[in-house]
This record gives structure tokens, C-alpha cells and sequence, in this order.
């Protein structure tokens, strides 16, 4: 009789692993504090994922003074911490190698660091891309547009995107 | 061969006197009829290949009625009715649908993971979410064997591979892993030729890919080739030989390549470190050897070892040109020798790789040489006739040898 049961429990392991990473955006979503970050879109078309756009933030291209830790030169895992400006857009104010203490508006986003323009660090925050309905990525790719995007981020340094509008 | 052509061909030896009319029906009841019955054996593989698309596309068109929530109960509920039937199917004795429903299951898991990723904006930056896909795939390929999941898997991982480094430049080294010890093991002991082949092919790809990650040390590609040429040696009797027919492949392009920038002086190359590239390199060429002593197919590895040889280091002593003409020289030597075995064994097909590889190294010396000081019309028109002058020489070659030597074993 065991030897029947072997496989549910191979098909209830991947509907775990399906569940398991829906739960960890939910959990994001619901612990999570809104921060709003400004942004520009421009429309690549992917074959595998549908239709998107790719999102360009003022906070990935940040100023290694920054980081304080060795230059660098390789892709780095890094926490980038962001605080609000006046204007209540989040603007990254520090960018560390080990999980930061954040206070009050403040916010924590993991990301991945690599060499930019001299003086400059590009950080990827796994948040660069949105996905829309069939061929609606041209609206909002219209030039010279900026967007404001509010994206839920986790105390654990998850963000989820929320919704994007325009700025002006 | 096809049954068809037996049953024709028969016919007409028996009309010649070569074989009996009792001998004849033996032939063909040696080989019964066993290719119709596999190609409408390979009908429910296509279906699945098919829906298994329609999955993907539907997922992938962004249904927007439906809630993400409710998307992912949708996928989960497909993926469990596709595993169950086909362990159903698997348990009631039919192999093929049983394994084409569970190839499903598995294309449904990707399909929930990209579901997942578009629904939350997610980009991972790697090969993450093919890494998480293969892992089932894997593991049913290993449970139920099969041509179809291994090429699922083969897809995965290759795909998985290919999208992580064009999308986002990133080599997963996980993906080249579960590609060489998971498929590895499989087609190791599988035995299938197919399949050794594909496998042979697609580890030689993930491993340029590899030293294509590395830009100016790229050239460690040399030392990788001659390691998986070691290994092939070593490891595998069913794996020996595509390996080392990818591997000298991809030696030999790495030839004409470097003949090419090494002789025009624009473009210079840098090296990988000299002093780690020359004892790794020393230690698998005597592995090699070593190991090619103890078979006795020396003489084989003389020619294919032209093609390894690190000349760029000598660009010091002998200038980059020279070294670049060395390469030339050395691909020439092997399709020469290849060629010149090919005719001793009388072996069509070597024969034939020989006349391509020859053909291909005259024609791109010449492209390269002759390119810069001559009118173009000229060149196209000589060009033109060498290639044309030297595929009738090499095939007149090819059908006296052929067909002097009567009763050759590979004539067809």
C-alpha cells in the first residue's frame, strides 16, 4: 500500500513550492509599507513572459559614496536603504553589505550591486519589470513620461509592486 | 533503414542471385515491423508537446478575468490531474501516454512559476525559477526514464540556461551542474544513441557559454574542451564518442576563430593567466594521453590534438601573425588527416566530414587573405572556382577510393 502513496506526495511537494512563493509575495503585500519610487518606462517585448514594460528608477543608478564597503566590481548582493524625501518620493541613503537597521519612514530593499558610470553604482532590486494586458505597454512607454510607482516592501526587504501612475 | 526499402531492395537481390528467396524472408523477419508502430507511438508525444504550449500561451496571454489567486488554484488543479493520469496511465501498463501526461505535470509547474513572477512584477535576475522547474523534471526523468522527459529536461535546463545569460548575462552554474551529472547519469546509462548524442551537444554548449562568460580570459575554453575530452576518455564508454566529436568541433572553430583575429592586427586578445592555464593544461593533456596509451588509439588523438594546442602564447617569440597562420595550418593538417584516414578506412562518412572541414578552412583562409587587395568581383569569381575546383577533385577522390575497394564494409 505505501508504495502507492509515493507520488501524491511528489505532486502535494510542487503544489507547496507553487503556494509557498504565492504566500511570500501575500506576506509581502500584507506586512508591508508602502513607498513610492519615480521611474521612466520603456516597452522591450519578451517571448516568454507576455507583454511588459521595464521600468527605469532614480533609484538604480545611486552614488558609490553611498557604499561603504570595497569597490565593487563583481555583482554584489546589497541592502539599499531608502527614506522619504520632501516630496515623499523614497530616495536610497545608504546602500550596506549586511541587513541594516531601518527606523521610522525608513524602508530596506535587497538588491544586486555592479559598476556603473565612474562614481555611480547600477542596483537591481528584482522590481524592474511590469507586466500589463496584451499590447498596453505602448501607453505607458509614451517618451519622456514619468512615472510614480508605489510598491509594497516587506521588513524583510521584499518588494511587491502595487500600481504605477503618471507623475505629471 | 526503413522497412519499405528492405522489402524493395530484397526483392531485387533475390532477383540477382545474391541472396535465396528462404534467406530473403529471414532478413525481413529480423527486422519486424516496429518503425510504423513508433511513429504512431510518437502521436500522443506531439499532442503533449502541443498542450503542453497551449498552457504556456494561455498563462503567458495574461487572462484577465480571473484573479491571480484564483489562476494559481486553476494551474494546481492541472497540474495534479495531469500527474495523477499519468500515473494512472504509467500504472496500467502504457508507458508513452503515462510519461506524455506526466511531461504535462511538469510543463504546468513552469507555468504556475511564470504565473507567479508575472502576476508580482518579480524579475529574479537568474536562472531561478528554471533551476526550481528542472528539479521535477529531474526527478521524474529518473523515476520513469524516457526520451520525452529527458528532452523536457534537456529544454529546461538549456533554455533556462540561454534566457538567464541573454536576458540578463548571468551563467548559472547550478543549471551547468544538474545538466552534467543529472542528464549525464541518465543517457550514461540509458545507452540510447540519440540521446548521448543530444546530451554530448548540449554540455559542449553550456560550457562555451561558460568561457564566453569570461571575455578576455575566454581561451580557457581550450583547457575546459581538452578536460571534457579527458573525461570523455576516462568516464564513459557510450559518452566517448559524441563528446569527442563535440569537443574537437568546438576545438576546431576555436582554431579558425583565433587564425582570424591572431592575423588581423586590429583586434588584439588578451590571455588567461599563463602560469594557471599551462599546469592545468599540462595535467589533462597527460591525462589524456596517458589515457588514450592504455586504449592504443594514439595515432587518432595526434591529428584532433593539433587543434589544442595553446599557440597564442608563443605570439611573444614568433609574432601574432605567424601564430595565427599556425592555427590556419593546424586546421588544415587535421581536415587534411581526417580526409587521408577517412580514404585508408574507407570510411564515407569521415570522408565526407573531412571534404566539409577542408572545404571550410580553404574557403575562410581565403576569405581572410585575399579580402583586403582584391577587386571584389575578382575575388567572389575565384573564390567561386577554387571551392568548385576542390569539392570535384575531393569527391573524385572520394568515389575512386570507394569504389576500388569492392567489398568495403561501410559501402552503402
Amino acid at each position: 500500500m505505501k508504495k502507492n502513496k509515493w507520488w501524491i506526495g511528489l505532486i502535494v511537494l510542487q503544489v507547496l513550492v507553487l503556494l509557498g512563493i504565492a504566500a511570500s509575495y501575500y506576506a509581502a503585500d500584507h506586512y508591508g509599507k508602502d513607498i513610492v519610487l519615480k521611474t521612466k518606462p520603456v516597452d522591450p517585448s519578451d517571448v516568454f513572459y507576455g507583454d511588459y514594460v521595464t521600468l527605469n528608477y532614480e533609484i538604480n543608478e545611486v552614488s558609490s559614496s553611498l557604499w561603504n564597503g570595497k569597490s565593487i566590481e563583481d555583482p554584489t548582493p546589497v541592502y539599499a536603504v531608502l527614506s522619504p524625501d520632501n516630496d515623499g518620493l523614497y530616495r536610497v541613503t545608504k546602500v550596506t553589505g549586511d541587513r541594516p537597521d531601518v527606523k521610522g519612514q525608513q524602508v530596506y530593499l535587497k538588491g544586486k550591486a555592479t559598476p556603473s558610470m565612474e562614481g555611480f553604482l547600477h542596483l537591481e532590486y528584482g522590481l524592474e519589470r511590469y507586466y500589463v494586458k496584451d499590447n498596453t505597454g505602448k501607453q505607458l512607454e509614451s517618451p519622456h513620461r514619468e512615472y510614480k510607482v508605489t510598491v509594497k516592501v516587506a521588513s524583510w526587504g521584499k518588494g511587491v509592486i502595487q500600481r504605477i501612475q503618471p507623475l505629471n | 533503414m526503413s522497412d519499405k526499402w528492405l522489402i524493395k531492395e530484397g526483392k531485387t537481390w533475390v532477383q540477382d542471385g545474391i541472396i535465396t528467396e528462404e534467406q530473403y524472408k529471414q532478413i525481413l523477419s529480423k527486422y519486424p515491423d516496429g518503425h510504423s508502430k513508433q511513429g504512431i507511438g510518437l502521436i500522443p508525444v506531439f499532442a503533449s508537446i502541443l498542450i503542453g504550449l497551449g498552457i504556456l500561451s494561455f498563462i503567458a496571454s495574461n487572462w484577465d478575468g480571473i484573479s491571480p489567486l484564483y489562476r494559481l488554484v486553476l494551474l494546481i488543479a492541472v497540474l495534479s490531474v495531469f500527474y495523477t493520469a499519468g500515473h494512472v496511465r504509467l500504472k496500467k501498463g502504457n508507458p508513452v501516454l503515462g510519461r506524455a501526461f506526466i511531461a504535462l505535470g511538469i510543463a504546468s509547474f513552469g507555468a504556475g512559476l511564470i504565473l507567479l513572477g508575472q502576476t508580482f512584477h518579480f524579475v529574479s535576475y537568474d536562472a531561478r525559477t528554471f533551476i526550481i522547474w528542472s528539479v521535477p523534471a529531474l526527478l521524474y526523468l529518473y523515476l520513469f526514464r524516457g526520451k520525452l522527459l529527458f528532452f523536457i529536461s534537456f529544454a529546461i535546463l538549456t533554455g533556462g540556461q540561454l534566457y538567464a545569460l541573454s536576458e540578463f548575462s548571468s551563467y548559472s552554474y547550478v543549471i551547468l551542474i544538474l545538466f552534467a551529472i543529472g542528464l549525464g547519469w541518465f543517457v550514461s546509462a540509458s545507452k540510447d544513441k540519440l540521446l548521448t548524442w543530444f546530451f554530448s551537444a548540449g554540455l559542449v554548449l553550456h560550457l562555451v557559454l561558460y568561457a564566453l562568460t569570461l571575455e578576455d580570459n575566454w581561451l580557457w575554453l581550450i583547457v575546459i574542451l581538452i578536460g571534457l575530452y579527458a573525461a570523455a576518455e576516462g568516464l564513459n564508454q557510450n559518452l566517448a564518442s559524441p563528446l569527442r566529436f563535440f569537443t574537437t568541433g568546438a576545438a576546431f572553430i576555436t582554431s579558425l576563430l583565433l587564425y582570424f583575429f591572431l592575423t588581423n592586427t586590429a583586434s588584439s586578445l588578451d590571455y588567461p593567466d599563463p602560469l594557471w592555464f599551462g599546469i592545468i593544461y599540462i595535467l589533462l593533456f597527460a591525462a589524456v594521453i596517458s589515457l588514450i596509451m592504455k586504449k592504443g588509439t594514439f595515432s587518432s588523438f595526434l591529428k584532433t590534438g593539433l587543434l589544442f594546442f595553446p599557440w597564442f602564447y608563443f605570439t611573444f617569440l614568433i609574432g601574432e601573425f605567424t601564430a595565427g597562420i599556425i592555427y590556419l595550418i593546424s586546421a588544415f593538417l587535421f581536415s587534411g588527416l581526417l580526409l587521408t584516414e577517412g580514404y585508408q578506412k574507407e570510411e564515407r562518412s569521415q570522408i565526407n566530414w573531412g571534404i566539409i572541414l577542408f572545404l571550410i578552412v580553404t574557403f575562410i583562409a581565403y576569405i581572410n587573405l585575399a579580402w583586403s587587395f582584391m577587386p571584389k568581383s575578382l575575388f567572389f569569381l575565384i573564390g567561386g572556382i577554387l571551392l568548385f575546383a576542390l569539392y570535384f577533385f575531393l569527391q573524385k577522390k572520394k568515389r575512386d577510393v570507394l569504389e576500388e575497394g569492392g567489398d568495403s564494409h561501410e559501402k552503402k
